[in-house]
């Protein structure tokens, strides 16, 4: 009975689709306008947008801030003023080391988002073509690259991060690009999955014998397909990478001293957890606003990008 | 001249591993001075439990196998320790402990110790000179690969001519004599003799040992979750107050800290962070002490480097270091400065030695007569070379280490030094301090100190480097110093050696001496009897009790 | 079908050596080694020598990777470098405490999948804000934070949880193990949350604006048909990847995480022994991990074939 109804579903679709098809997969000013328009509409996604853009502009500017506004810097030192609390002037306190809380939360905010971002890019850059190559094509292709994915995702990777901390003493883009090497495997995973049921959807099948190419089928056919899932995985990759590289910074594998991601001081500040909250408040905040910010963005560019939503 | 190896006996010269001054919750071998039945005006009933949290877990209870800090604890325990000990009031003193008294002969070669009549393992059968010789043998035994095996080499001879007699002669007469003689603590000849020395498996004595002959026995260990020891009735100090002990392994320290506030366990140690708010407790009370074997952190130079071969250098960096910052920012007061290389609660130090204070312009001073000007972004430069150091540390998760390498760092940046610090993975630290090609100019360390001034020898010959010299310092003068204070036999004739090596050390700077830590805990107001030594609190476990 | 689980199980095979092979490698590779063990370097030269000799570190790595293999596909794992105790005992007494841990995590995880239809359903209510905007508050900051903040803030105020560990000694009873474990299950459970339930919202609602959909409903098919028949199906696919990784996720542990709440698991020991180049302890972990990741992705392939019949395996 379910088959039956799919059955005659697909057919029609198979009819109705070729010809709109096109028009709907194919990105144009009036796709992108429609995607900003229903983007607006959603008032958690624009509270996202807002929060991002503020976070995004203060920490990239902290230099500026710090040597105009504030006439600091994120190294000094003042070990006589050390645990200070808030007060106006050193607005977030200081350090255990007198270093200024509040210039240290703005540099840090752009070691972290950095590191967030180029995460996102690379797990994505490398995950996506090779999830997508794997579910398309099946096969053997799917088995090569399945193997390397499950090869790699087995390396131990706290041996990983130690060898390369010795011999590359890695900076933070550097840490950055690492830590997406290691991760993109689940991206590819998850696109895999999504790309081997899509693919097999009748339209792909029509499309193809309507003399459709594999590169017109993948990009313009199943990519945006996969938007949805990709919004939600470039947003938890971002995040994760955010709060991932928190954790190696417990194992001193993490952005090395002195300068500051919002991870080490985190992690930094647990010793000081009733003696000088703010320290761990300001950092723990930021990244509290900052993932907040990313999750609730994705999920509404995932919804602002569905070609099939009706208000 | 020869000089003799180490001895376990002597606390080991090891590498503070974590945050300073803090002392594991494990008791140290020190008896009192009296009979030990006497118990110190008796309040509170005998029974009860004390819980003491802990953030590591032992490996396992052989005492020739294992040798981090938390075995360790564990051992002493459960086993009961050596012929003789320290006496915790005066630590350069010895008192009887397993031996109830013993001699020397006069050619200092020979010592006979006389075992206590009443001695008995927990199961109720006799310990003996028989015990005590073929744990020795056993542990001398290549194959048993006893890590401190070298302890053995000052020995000639290790005689039970009868039951109560245990007889050791050594090869060479020294000042440390006794410390040599009283190498090892014996196991139960009797339950281990039908053992494995080695496999784990095939010796359930090696993770649960049930014959014992310290103050407590084994009654079940979980691993890294708990252990529970249950008062020895057959001690030889009596049975201990206490019904039970159980340590209690908590992921954190601070989580550690958490319970001491809450009442959950009697016993924690502490960062140094919580020190403040740990002596506002209502329920708990912080014992602390300045410990005889004390632990000191210093900034080590690598001497093969050509820049910090000339001694002004070293000198106008020592002047460069505020150490009072150091103790009251970073350690909270719980430290004290120290110019060379013994700490102020040995016999032999010397308070009288250079002391390089804090005084940035001399330092400045200093590198411009050796040949160092400022060039055009204020780093100091010579011959067209940066004054450009390499800083190591590790762990790179101690935080103390961290935050000395930072200010290190930024105080050589107003001499015009320009630092860049590194914060190594311990295995890989220990890989680049001790092993070619030794590209670090600097590192920061620390020692703990032994009761003797005698076995700091080994950090500063020339044939222990690159293991414990790590930095290459060779002072033949030193080393004859050394050789000296160990062949003279009273505090007074070895200590014109042991201070004229520290004036030397002091003004040589192979390292920037630092401060030394106080050693302190938390223990809760429920546990009465604690008492502090400059051994620390351990000694007289059997005493305390619950009010 | 039968060639294509086959041919998987020949690949996996393969997959396990080249894994085991990269792995002795890289942990060999990295600085450090016996010289490491003893953090007290009065140990004498010629110790750490017959030592390293013995534990043959000083054969050339392809004998030394060869005797591991021999020795490992007979069972024998062999004993840890730190205490001489066979490595399987090693991991098998700590193994309880982590699957414990993360069994139940992941069932109350689960609670994310129909949060996630609920909100697709009802996209744009309130009801969708709210949920994105809680599962997502739990897990903006690090989990081990959030657990050691919740454990402070606990023990200063009001102690509704113990601080740590995985029950009260001398009262080991069902309860006090539960009330142990509400916390860290809880928050690791989040995790499971926002996952599960962002994927089932993207998917549903993708699913639900597709004609088949559409078609059920102008049928007249009810709410819950269409629901249960055409939608759930459809968008389990990403969740079904996601329970590839579930069984390796189950032994595997988070060294913060349980330190945070003193909770004796794997994670704690696995970083130990990395730390203190456990080689044995760590090849043996790996390599079983290593086990588990490829045999739960097998079965997410297996299980995409079920859920979603147009995939197809040659």
């Amino acid at each position: 009975m379910a088959q039956e109804s799919k059955a005659g579903a697909v057919r029609s679709a198979t009819l109705r689709r070729a010809a709109p098809a096109e028009p709907e997969a194919r990105p144009s000013p009036g796709y992108l306008a429609l995607t900003w328009q229903r983007l607006r509409r959603d008032r958690v996604s624009m509270f996202a947008i807002y929060l991002f853009a503020a976070i995004c502009l203060i920490t990239v500017t902290a230099p500026l801030v710090a040597t105009y506004v504030l006439h600091t810097d994120p190294n000094a030192q003042d070990l006589r003023n050390n645990f200070a609390p808030p007060a106006p002037g050193r607005w977030l306190g200081t350090d255990e080391l007198g270093r200024d809380n509040l210039t240290r939360v703005l540099y840090a905010g752009r070691v972290s988002l950095l590191i967030g971002f180029m995460v996102a890019v690379v797990s994505l850059l490398v995950g996506v073509p090779a999830g997508l190559v794997a579910g398309f094509y099946g096969g053997r292709v799917d088995d090569a690259i399945n193997a390397v994915i499950q090869v790699l995702q087995n390396i131990p990777t706290l041996f990983f991060l130690i060898i390369l901390s010795v011999t590359f003493r890695p900076d933070p883009t550097m840490l950055a690009v690492i830590i997406g090497v290691i991760g993109w495997m689940g991206t590819a995973r998850l696109v895999r999955g999504q790309t081997l049921s899509v693919g097999r959807r009748d339209y792909i099948d029509a499309a193809r014998v309507l003399g459709a190419s594999d590169a017109r089928l993948l990009f313009q056919h199943i990519l945006p397909n996969l938007i949805s899932v990709v919004s939600v995985v470039a947003g938890f990759e971002i995040a994760s990478g955010i709060l991932f590289e928190s954790g190696l910074s417990y194992l001193g594998l993490g952005v090395q001293p002195p300068t500051a991601s919002w991870g080490n001081m985190l992690q930094n500040s647990l010793d000081y957890v009733t003696r000088a909250p703010w320290l761990v408040a300001a950092p723990g905040l930021m990244i509290f606003l900052t993932v907040l910010a990313i999750f609730l963005l994705a999920d509404g560019l995932r919804d602002a990008f569905d070609p099939r939503m009706r208000g | 001249m020869h000089l003799p190896s180490v001895s376990r006996a002597a606390v080991c010269l090891v590498v503070a591993l974590l945050l300073a001054g803090c002392s594991p919750p494990s008791p140290d071998a020190g008896p009192s001075r009296v009979d030990p039945r006497d118990a110190p005006a008796g309040e509170g009933q005998p029974g009860g439990t004390m819980t003491v949290a802990t953030t590591g877990d032992a490996v396992s209870f052989h005492p020739y196998k294992v040798t981090d800090t938390a075995s360790r604890g564990y051992q002493g325990l459960v086993y009961a320790g050596g012929l003789v000990a320290h006496d915790p009031h005066n630590p350069e003193q010895f008192i009887p402990w397993l031996a109830e008294s013993w001699s020397v002969s006069d050619d200092r070669l020979t010592y006979t110790f006389h075992l206590r009549p009443d001695l008995r393992w927990s199961d109720g059968v006799p310990i003996t000179s028989a015990d005590f010789k073929w744990t020795f043998e056993q542990a001398l035994k290549p194959e048993n690969q006893y890590p401190y095996a070298s302890n053995f080499a000052p020995i000639a001879a290790y005689e039970a001519p009868d039951p109560g007699t245990v007889v050791v002669t050594l090869k060479e007469p020294l000042a440390v004599g006794l410390d040599n003689a009283d190498v090892i603590g014996p196991l139960p000849k009797h339950v281990w003799e039908n053992l494995d020395w080695n496999d784990a498996a095939k010796n359930p004595e090696i993770m649960a040992p049930t014959v014992v002959s310290g103050p407590f026995k084994l009654k079940e260990w979980q691993r890294d979750s708990h252990a529970t020891f249950v008062a020895n009735d057959l001690y030889f100090k009596g049975r201990p107050k206490l019904d039970s002990y159980v340590v209690q392994i908590v992921g954190t320290q601070s989580i550690a800290f958490q319970k001491l506030r809450t009442g959950e366990v009697d016993r924690a140690d502490f960062d140094p962070a919580d020190y403040e708010q740990a002596t506002r407790l209502d329920n708990a009370t912080v014992y602390e002490w300045w410990p005889a074997a004390a632990t000191w952190n210093y900034l080590g130079f690598n001497l093969r480097k050509p820049v910090l071969q000339d001694v002004r250098v070293r000198r106008a960096l020592a002047y460069g270091i505020d150490r009072q910052l150091i103790i009251d920012k970073i350690q909270y007061g719980l430290a004290r400065p120290i110019y060379s290389a013994y700490p102020s609660s040995c016999w032999c130090y010397n308070p009288d030695v250079p002391h390089y204070d804090y005084d940035p312009e001399r330092g400045r001073q200093l590198l411009a007569e050796a040949g160092w000007a400022p060039g055009p972004d204020g780093i100091l430069v010579k011959d067209g070379e940066r004054l450009r150091l390499r800083m190591i540390y590790g762990p790179n998760t101690s935080k103390v280490r961290e935050r000395i390498a930072t200010v290190a760092q930024e105080e050589f940046r107003q001499l015009g030094v320009e630092v860049d610090i590194q914060g190594l993975e311990w295995a890989a630290f220990l890989q680049a301090v001790h092993m070619p090609p030794f590209d670090w100019d600097m590192t920061v360390l620390g020692w703990t100190s032994t009761l003797d001034p005698h076995w700091m020898y080994q950090v500063w010959s020339e044939e222990n480097i690159p293991k414990l010299n790590a930095g290459a310092y060779v002072n033949k003068r030193v080393e004859q110093l050394f050789d000296q204070g160990v062949h003279a036999f009273t505090p007074e004739e070895r200590k014109p050696a042991y201070q004229e090596i520290q004036k030397i050390l002091a003004d040589d700077l192979p390292y920037i001496f630092l401060t030394m830590s106080k050693s302190y805990t938390g223990i809760s107001n429920r546990i009465g009897g604690i008492e502090v030594t400059p051994l620390g609190i351990g000694h007289n476990i059997e005493q305390w009790y619950v009010k | 079908m039968a060639r294509f689980l086959v041919r998987r199980l020949i690949q996996s095979a393969f997959i396990l050596l080249g894994v085991s092979i990269l792995s002795f490698g890289l942990m060999r590779l990295a600085p450090g080694g016996l010289v490491a063990m003893y953090a007290n370097p009065r140990i004498s030269q010629a110790t750490i020598e017959r030592l390293e000799e013995q534990l043959g570190l000083n054969d050339p790595l392809p004998i030394s990777y060869a005797k591991w293999l021999t020795s490992a596909l007979r069972g024998n794992f062999g004993v840890s470098f730190i205490d001489q105790r066979p490595v399987v005992d090693k991991i098998a007494e700590r193994l309880p405490a982590t699957i414990e841990l993360s069994l139940a995590a992941l069932l109350l995880g689960l609670l994310g999948i129909p949060l996630g239809v609920f909100a697709a359903m009802h996209r744009g209510s309130w009801a969708d804000n709210l949920i994105r905007v809680f599962t997502v508050v739990g897990n903006a900051v690090p989990h081990w934070w959030l657990g050691l903040m919740i454990l402070v803030i606990s023990a200063n105020t009001v102690r509704i949880f113990p601080l740590g560990g995985m029950y009260t000694q001398g009262h080991d009873t069902l309860v006090d193990r539960l009330w142990h474990l509400a916390l860290p299950a809880t928050i690791t459970a989040m995790g499971g949350w926002i996952g599960y339930s962002r994927y089932m919202r993207s998917e549903v609602l993708d699913v639900l604006g597709q004609d088949f959909v559409r078609t059920a409903r102008a049928k007249g098919l009810s709410e819950r048909v269409v629901l249960v028949r055409h939608v759930f199906r459809n968008a389990l696919i990403p969740i079904v990847t996601l329970m590839g990784g579930v069984l390796a996720a189950l032994v595997g542990g988070s060294v913060l995480f349980e330190n945070t709440f003193s909770w004796p698991g794997i994670g704690r020991m696995a970083v130990q022994a990395a730390f203190q180049r456990d080689y044995p302890v760590l090849m043996a972990l790996n390599m079983f991990t290593a086990f588990l990741v490829i045999l739960g992705n097998l079965l997410a392939d297996i299980a995409y074939g079920w859920v979603d019949p147009r995939v197809r395996y040659e």
